[in-house]
C-alpha cells in the first residue's frame, strides 16, 4: 500500500465520502486510520487472534495442560500424541502454550484495568483538587522510587505466589504512572476555556470531570494502556523466572520459561516456544500502541502533513 | 538555581521517609522464616526458636522500625540475618559490579542507540530506517533474561569469548572486569538501546522538519553539516532526560540480569534476600536503591534545566 | 523492560511487501541464536542405556576418573612441598584401621593451582555445628576436622584421636589424642580444647544434646587424654562424634567457649585448608595449611591421609543449574553439584566433562500431621499408603530412572542396617484398596492441605503428583504452594497443614532419622516407638541393635507416620582433568587428595 501522509488520505476520504463522514475524531475515524496504519493493524490482528486462542483454549488444546504423565516426560516436537512435545513432568507443551495465553493476556488485561481504575481516580483527584495534589504525588513518587521489578517482588513475597497476586503487585507498580499521566492531562485541560465556561455555567465537579475532562484524557490512557499490558506480560515472565511469580503448576508462559531454563541445551524448544509467544504478544501490543499514539495524538496528526 | 536545588532536595525527604515505611511494612508483612533457610532441612523446633530469639526477631514491629531508622541515620544498616555480616559493607561490596554493569550497559545503549536513531532519521522511510525500527521493536518485546540465556549459550559456551557468569573485580583485572560484564550489559542494554534509538529518531525528525533546518538545507549547506552540527545538538536535548530514565530502568533491570549471569551485585542481593527473608538486607538495599533513583532523577532534572535555555530563562 | 515514560513518536509506514521482508529478517535474527544453540553441540539422541557410574547397591561408587586406578599416593620423601612430613610426630596407627598401603603407588599428583567449586546455594556460615545444611558442610569440612571420621564402608575410624578405649560397662570412654596437631592459628591441639568443644557440642548440636542426657562429665586427664563418663550406656556416642555429616568439630577451646551457642565468628580448625575470606554471593576462599599433620594410612573416604594439592580452594555460589553446567563446560569451575539430572546423557558424551551419579543422595519422605486434622487418623494414613504410585512420583520429581530407586528399607542398601522387613507394605499401589480404606476411616471430605515449596522444583513435583494421587482415591487434597522457608516455618504449626514432604540425608546411625522424635514436625507420638527407641539406644551389641531396628521398621509400616517414597541420587559434574577421588563415598565431595592435570 502507499505511504501517503494521513492528511492526504483524509483528503481522499473527504473526496469519496463527503465531509461529514471524514471526521477526524471519534471511534469510526480511528478505526479507519488504524486500517491505514499497517503495523498497528497487524498488531491488532495478532492480538485478536491471541485473544481468540485464549478464549477457545478448552476447545483447541489437545490435552489437559496440568496433568502429569511422568512416563511421557521430555518428548520432542513431532511426537504423535504430543505435537509440540512434553515438558519434564510429561505435560503437553502445546496445551500449556494455549492455556498460557489465557494467563498472559488475562494478567495483562487485569493489570491494565486495575491500575487504570486506581490511577485514574488518583490522577483526577490530584489534578483537580490542588489540596490533595501534593500529598498524593509524594506517595506516588515514593512508590515510583522503587525499581518496578523489586516492588513487585516484594509484594509477591508478602502475598504469595498466585496469578491474582501478580495482578495486584503489578497494578500497584503501574498505578503511579497512570496517575501521573492522568494528572498532567487534567492539569492541562482544566485551564482550557471550555472548562472555565462549563464551570461558569454552574456544572458540578463530578459532571465536569466526567463529561469534559475525562474524555480528553482517553488518548494517553489508551496508549499507555497498551504499554502497561505489554509490560505486565513480560513482568509475569520475569517474576516467574525469579521464582516468585505464579505457582509452579500453573501453565503460564513465564513458568514454562523458568522451568525450561535447565533444558536450554537438551530441549531448547521448551524455552524457545514460550519466549516466542511472549514476543509476539508484546510486539503486537507495542505496534498497536505506537499506531494508536500516532492516530490519537493531535500534535503529531497535524505535523504529519509537513512531510 | 540554587534555590531550585534546595527545594528539590527538601522535597526528597518525605519521599524517602515514605519509601522506608513502605519497604519496612512490606518486609515485615512477608511470611516465612529467615531462620529456616539458615538451619537446613532437618532443623529442630528448638534450634529455630533459639536462633530467632538470638536475632531479636521477636520484638514488636514498630520498635524494630524505630531502631532501624535510628541506626540508619548513623550509617549502620544492621546485620544480615543470613550471613552475619554488616549490611552496609555487604551493599558497598556489591556496588561495584552493579554500577559497572549499569554504566557499561548505558554506554552500549548510547553507542548503539543514538547513531541508529540519527541514521534512521536521516534516511527516513528507507529500507534501513524501517528495518532498524522493527529490530528496535523486537528488542523491546523480548524478555531480557531470555536474551541473556541465549547470549550465554552462544558466546560463553559455544564460542567461549566470555565467561558464563561471575564478576572479576576492577582491582584484579580491568580487562577481566569488562569481559565479565559485557554479555550481561548487552542483554540489559539491548532493549534500552532500542528505546533510545526510537527516541533519538523521533526528536531528530522533529528538528529536521523545523524551519531553520529546512532553511539551512535550502541555502545549500551539505546534509551532514546541517544534521550533525545543527540538528543533532537540539535533538539530543530530550535524549538527556531519557538517559536518566534509562539509567534508572537499567538499575532496576540489573535485578534479573545479575541472577541470570550470576553476578554478585546489589540487584541479586535484593532478590536473594527477599527469598531468604533477610529483613535487614532487604530494607537497607531498597533504601539505597531508592535513594540512588531519586538522586539520579534529580541530577538529570538539574542538567536538563541547566542545558535547556528555554527553561533556565523562564 | 519498557520505560513507559518515553513519549516517542515513530511513524513507520511501510508497504506490505517491505514489512513482510523485514519481519522475516528481523525475526530470524532473534531466533537465530536460539536455533544455533539448539542445532550446535553434540546432542546425541541415541537411547542406549547409560551405565550409571559406580557399581550397584552394595558398593560405594567411585568417581569415574578415580576408577582409572590413579592413586594419589606419595612417599613423603618424593614430595617437594614440606607439608607432608614436618614436625607431625604422628604415631603408628592402632588396630581398627585397615592398614594396608601407607605409601607407594603411582605418580604423585600435581601441586598448586586454585580449585574452583560451584555451590548451588549460598552458605550462610562455615559453622556446620550451628547448621546442618549441606552447602555449609562442603567448604567447612576442609577447615574443621573431627575426632573420628567415616571411611568408605561407613565405618568409624579414629582421626584426631590416636587410640581409644571403652570400658566394659560402657560408662567410660577414654580418648588418646594425636600429638603435635596444629590449629590454623599455630596453637597445638590439646585435651582442654576437646573438653571445651564437647561443652559447646552438648548445648548446640541435636546429637550432642541427646548424648548429654547420658554423659555426666568430660575431663582432660592430661594434655592428650580425654575421659568421658556416662550415667548409662549410650551406644551411638562414637557415631555421633564422627564426621563429616553430624559429628563434633574440633577447634581451639577459647573459640568454642567464646562462641557458645552462637555462630562462630572465626573459623580456626585443624584441616588441610585454612580459612581466608567469605564474601557472600562471591566466594569462600581457603588456602593450603602448610603445617598440616596428615594421618599416615592410605586415604579411605574421609579417613586416612589428606594431601592438599590445590594451593587455594574457591567455592562460588551459582544458584542456577544451567549456569553451573555451562560453567563447568566452559572451564570456569572444576566441580559442580546438583546438576539437572536430565543433562546426564548429554554430559556423558562430552569429552571435557565427566558426570558422576551420587548414590544414594537422600530419600524423599512424605510427612503427615499426626497431631490434629484428618491425617491424624491412622486408617486414612494407611489409605494414603495404598494411594501413592511411587514410580510416578519419583519419575516426576527426579527424572530418568537412573537417578532414583524404590526400595522398602528405611536405611539404604549401602548401609549395614538395610532390612526388608515389612516390604509388602512398601508401594503397594492399589487405588481400590485405598478407596476402601478411605470409606472405613473417619474421613468426611475435609480439605487435606499439602504444602509444596514453589522454589524447589523436585520437591514441588512430589507434592503436585502426590496431590493428584490422593484426589484419585477420593481424598480432597489441595496443593498449597509457598517458598521453602515458609514450608519450614509452617511445618512447626499443626494448624497450618496436613502433609508436607522433604528430603532426608543419609546418616549411618539409624536413630538420627529426623521424623522419629515426637517434637519434630509431624509429631509422631507413640509409646510403642519410645519403648523400642529406648532399647536400641542402650543396647551395645550390633546384632542386638539390628534386631530391634527391624522391630522399629515393622512399627513404621503399621503406624505410617510418614511414607518413605524412594531414594534419589544426584548428579555432579567435573572437569575431566580433575584427578583423584573427590567423591570416595556417595555423600559430599572433598577437595583434598584431588588435583588438576594438564
Amino acid at each position: 500500500m502507499s505511504t501517503q501522509p494521513a492528511a492526504a488520505s483524509s483528503a481522499s476520504l473527504q473526496r469519496e465520502l463527503g465531509p461529514r463522514q471524514a471526521q477526524r475524531t471519534g471511534p469510526r475515524a480511528w478505526f479507519r486510520s488504524l486500517k491505514n496504519h499497517q503495523f498497528a493493524f497487524a498488531g491488532a490482528i495478532a492480538l485478536t487472534l491471541a485473544a481468540l486462542v485464549a478464549l477457545a483454549a478448552p476447545l483447541i488444546a489437545p490435552h489437559d495442560p496440568i496433568e502429569i504423565n511422568a512416563v511421557d516426560r521430555l518428548k520432542p516436537i513431532g511426537d504423535s500424541t504430543y505435537p509440540l512435545g512434553t515438558d519434564r513432568l510429561g505435560r503437553d507443551v502445546a496445551s500449556r502454550l494455549v492455556y498460557g495465553s489465557r494467563i498472559s493476556l488475562g494478567v495483562g488485561l487485569a493489570t491494565v484495568i486495575l491500575s487504570n481504575l486506581l490511577g485514574i481516580t488518583i490522577g483526577m483527584l490530584s489534578g483537580y483538587y490542588r489540596g490533595l495534589d501534593n500529598a498524593l504525588m509524594r506517595v506516588m513518587d515514593a512508590f515510583m522510587a522503587f525499581p518496578g521489578i523489586l516492588l513487585a517482588l516484594g509484594i509477591m513475597a508478602v502475598l504469595g505466589p498466585s496469578i491474582i497476586n501478580i495482578v495486584i503487585a503489578l497494578s500497584i507498580v503501574y498505578t503511579p504512572r497512570v496517575a501521573r499521566v492522568v494528572r498532567s492531562s487534567v492539569l492541562s485541560i482544566r485551564e482550557m476555556d471550555y472548562v472555565e465556561a462549563a464551570r461558569a455555567l454552574g456544572g458540578g465537579d463530578a459532571r465536569l470531570i466526567f463529561r469534559h475532562i475525562l474524555p480528553n484524557c482517553v488518548a494517553p490512557i489508551v496508549v499507555q494502556g497498551t504499554f502497561i499490558f505489554a509490560y505486565a506480560v513480560i513482568s509475569e515472565a520475569s517474576l516467574s523466572f525469579l521464582g516468585v511469580g505464579a505457582s509452579p503448576e500453573v501453565p503460564s508462559w513465564g513458568n514454562m520459561l523458568s522451568e525450561a531454563r535447565q533444558y536450554l541445551r537438551s530441549e531448547p524448544m521448551l524455552a524457545i516456544l514460550p519466549g516466542v509467544a511472549i514476543m509476539i504478544v508484546v510486539l503486537s501490543l507495542n505496534l498497536l500502541g505506537d499506531g494508536l499514539r500516532d492516530i490519537l495524538d493531535p500534535y503529531m496528526r497535524d505535523a504529519r502533513g509537513v512531510e | 538555581m540554587l534555590r531550585y536545588l534546595l527545594r528539590r532536595l527538601l522535597a526528597l525527604i518525605p519521599v524517602l521517609i515514605l519509601v522506608s515505611l513502605i519497604s519496612f511494612t512490606l518486609v515485615h508483612l512477608t511470611p516465612g522464616d529467615p531462620v529456616a533457610q539458615i538451619l537446613g532441612d532437618d532443623a529442630t523446633v528448638d534450634e529455630i526458636e533459639r536462633v530467632r530469639h538470638d536475632l531479636g526477631l521477636d520484638r514488636p514491629v514498630y520498635e524494630q522500625y524505630l531502631i532501624w531508622v535510628g541506626d540508619a541515620l548513623r550509617g549502620d544498616l544492621g546485620q544480615s540475618i543470613y550471613v552475619n555480616q554488616p549490611v552496609t559493607s555487604m551493599i558497598i561490596e556489591r556496588a561495584e559490579p552493579t554500577l559497572m554493569l549499569a554504566i557499561v550497559a548505558l554506554f552500549f545503549t548510547l553507542i548503539i542507540g543514538i547513531p541508529s536513531g540519527v541514521i534512521a532519521a536521516i534516511k527516513h522511510n528507507s529500507y534501513l530506517d524501517q528495518s532498524l525500527m522493527l529490530l528496535a521493536l523486537l528488542a523491546v518485546s523480548m524478555p531480557n533474561f531470555w536474551l541473556g540465556l541465549n547470549l550465554i549459550l552462544l558466546f560463553s559456551v559455544y564460542i567461549g569469548w566470555f565467561p558464563t557468569g561471575g564478576y572479576t573485580p576492577l582491582g584484579e583485572s580491568v580487562v577481566g572486569a569488562f569481559k565479565s560484564v559485557m554479555l550481561p550489559a548487552i542483554a540489559l542494554g539491548f532493549s534500552q538501546a532500542a528505546l533510545v534509538a526510537r527516541m533519538t529518531r523521533a526528536s531528530m525528525l522533529d528538528v529536521i522538519r523545523t524551519d531553520y533546518v529546512r532553511t539551512a538545507r535550502a541555502k545549500g549547506l551539505p546534509a551532514s553539516r546541517v544534521y550533525i552540527t545543527h540538528a543533532l545538538k537540539n535533538a539530543l536535548l530530550p535524549t538527556i532526560t531519557v538517559i536518566g530514565l534509562v539509567l534508572t530502568v537499567l538499575i532496576g533491570g540489573t535485578v534479573v540480569t545479575e541472577t541470570v549471569f550470576t553476578i554478585p551485585g546489589a540487584g541479586r542481593l535484593v532478590v536473594n534476600s527477599v527469598i531468604r527473608r533477610d529483613y535487614p538486607v532487604i530494607q537497607g538495599a531498597i533504601m539505597m536503591v531508592a535513594t540512588a533513583y531519586v538522586l539520579i532523577n534529580l541530577v538529570i532534572d538539574l542538567i536538563y534545566v541547566y542545558v535547556d535555555p528555554r527553561i533556565r530563562l523562564s | 523492560m519498557l520505560s513507559e515514560e518515553h513519549e516517542t513518536t515513530s511513524k513507520v509506514r511501510l508497504s506490505r511487501r517491505r514489512m513482510l521482508q523485514m519481519a522475516a529478517g528481523a525475526g530470524a535474527l532473534s531466533l537465530a541464536s536460539s536455533l544455533l544453540a539448539a542445532c550446535g553441540g553434540d546432542d546425541d539422541d541415541d537411547d542406549s542405556d547409560q551405565e550409571t557410574s559406580g557399581g550397584d547397591s552394595t558398593d560405594a561408587p567411585t568417581a569415574t576418573a578415580a576408577a582409572e586406578g590413579d592413586e594419589p599416593e606419595e612417599t613423603a620423601a618424593e614430595d617437594d612441598d614440606s607439608e607432608e612430613d614436618a614436625d607431625s610426630g604422628t604415631e603408628e596407627d592402632d588396630g581398627g584401621t585397615d592398614g594396608g598401603e601407607a605409601t607407594g603407588g603411582d605418580a604423585p599428583g600435581v601441586m598448586g593451582g586454585t580449585g574452583r567449586v560451584a555451590l548451588y546455594s549460598e552458605p550462610p556460615t562455615l559453622d556446620s555445628s550451628w547448621t546442618t545444611a549441606i552447602v555449609v558442610l562442603v567448604p567447612s569440612q576442609h577447615v574443621f576436622e573431627y575426632l573420628f571420621a567415616w571411611d568408605s564402608a561407613w565405618d568409624i575410624q579414629p582421626f584426631l584421636v590416636d587410640s581409644f578405649e571403652i570400658a566394659a560397662d560402657g560408662l567410660t570412654y577414654t580418648f588418646q589424642l594425636r600429638e603435635g596437631i596444629k590449629f590454623h592459628n599455630g596453637d597445638e591441639m590439646v585435651a582442654d580444647d576437646i573438653v571445651k568443644c564437647f561443652n559447646r557440642w552438648g548445648q548446640l548440636v541435636g546429637e550432642g544434646i541427646a548424648a548429654y542426657e547420658s554423659i555426666t562429665d568430660v575431663v582432660a586427664v592430661d594434655d592428650y587424654t580425654v575421659e568421658i563418663s556416662l550415667s548409662k550406656p549410650f551406644s551411638p556416642l562414637l557415631a555421633y562424634l564422627t564426621g563429616p555429616g553430624g559429628g563434633m568439630m574440633v577447634m581451639p577451646g577459647e573459640i568454642a567457649e567464646a562462641a557458645g551457642t552462637e555462630r562462630l565468628e572465626e573459623y580456626v580448625g585443624t584441616g588441610p585448608y585454612s580459612f581466608v575470606e567469605h564474601i557472600p554471593d562471591r566466594h569462600i576462599l581457603l588456602e593450603r595449611f602448610e603445617d598440616y599433620s596428615p594421618r599416615e594410612e592410605a586415604p579411605d573416604a574421609y579417613a586416612g591421609r589428606r594431601t592438599a594439592y590445590f594451593e587455594e580452594l574457591e567455592f562460588i555460589t551459582v544458584p542456577d543449574a544451567a549456569a553451573r553446567i555451562a560453567g563447568v563446560e566452559a572451564g570456569d569451575y572444576h566441580w559442580a553439584e546438583e546438576v539437572t539430572r536430565d543433562e546426564h546423557e548429554r554430559l556423558q558424551d562430552s569429552s571435557d566433562v565427566e558426570a558422576l551419579v551420587i548414590k544414594p543422595l537422600r530419600f524423599m519422605g512424605i510427612i503427615f500431621n499426626k497431631a490434629q486434622g484428618p491425617m491424624a487418623d491412622p486408617v486414612l494414613r494407611q489409605a494414603a499408603l495404598y494411594a501413592f504410585n511411587h514410580e510416578e512420583i519419583m519419575a516426576a520429581a527426579f527424572g530418568p530412572p537412573d537417578f532414583w530407586r524404590l526400595q522398602p528399607s528405611l536405611m539404604p542398601p549401602e548401609s549395614v542396617w538395610f532390612t526388608e522387613v515389612g516390604a509388602e507394605f512398601y508401594n503397594p499401589y492399589d487405588p481400590d484398596r485405598a478407596r476402601e480404606l478411605v470409606e472405613q476411616s473417619a474421613y468426611n471430605g475435609e480439605t487435606v492441605r499439602w504444602m509444596g515449596p514453589s522454589d524447589r522444583e523436585d520437591y514441588f513435583a512430589v507434592a503436585l503428583t502426590g496431590v493428584q494421587h490422593l484426589q484419585d482415591v477420593g481424598i480432597n487434597a489441595e496443593l498449597v504452594s509457598m517458598d521453602w522457608g515458609s514450608v519450614v516455618e509452617r511445618r512447626t504449626n499443626p494448624e497450618e497443614y496436613e502433609i508436607f514432604n522433604t528430603g532426608f540425608s543419609f546418616n549411618p546411625e539409624p536413630t538420627t532419622l529426623s521424623f522419629i522424635p515426637a517434637n519434630w514436625p509431624g509429631w509422631w507420638e507413640s509409646e510403642a516407638k519410645e519403648e523400642i527407641l529406648d532399647r536400641i539406644m542402650t543396647a551395645t551389641d550390633f546384632d542386638e541393635r539390628f534386631a530391634i531396628w527391624e522391630e522399629f521398621q515393622q512399627l513404621y509400616f503399621e503406624e505410617v507416620p510418614a511414607i518413605r517414597v524412594g531414594d534419589f541420587f544426584g548428579l555432579s559434574i567435573f572437569r575431566s582433568n580433575l584427578k583423584g577421588e573427590a567423591l570416595p563415598v556417595s555423600s559430599f565431595p572433598i577437595f583434598w587428595n584431588v588435583w588438576l592435570e594438564d
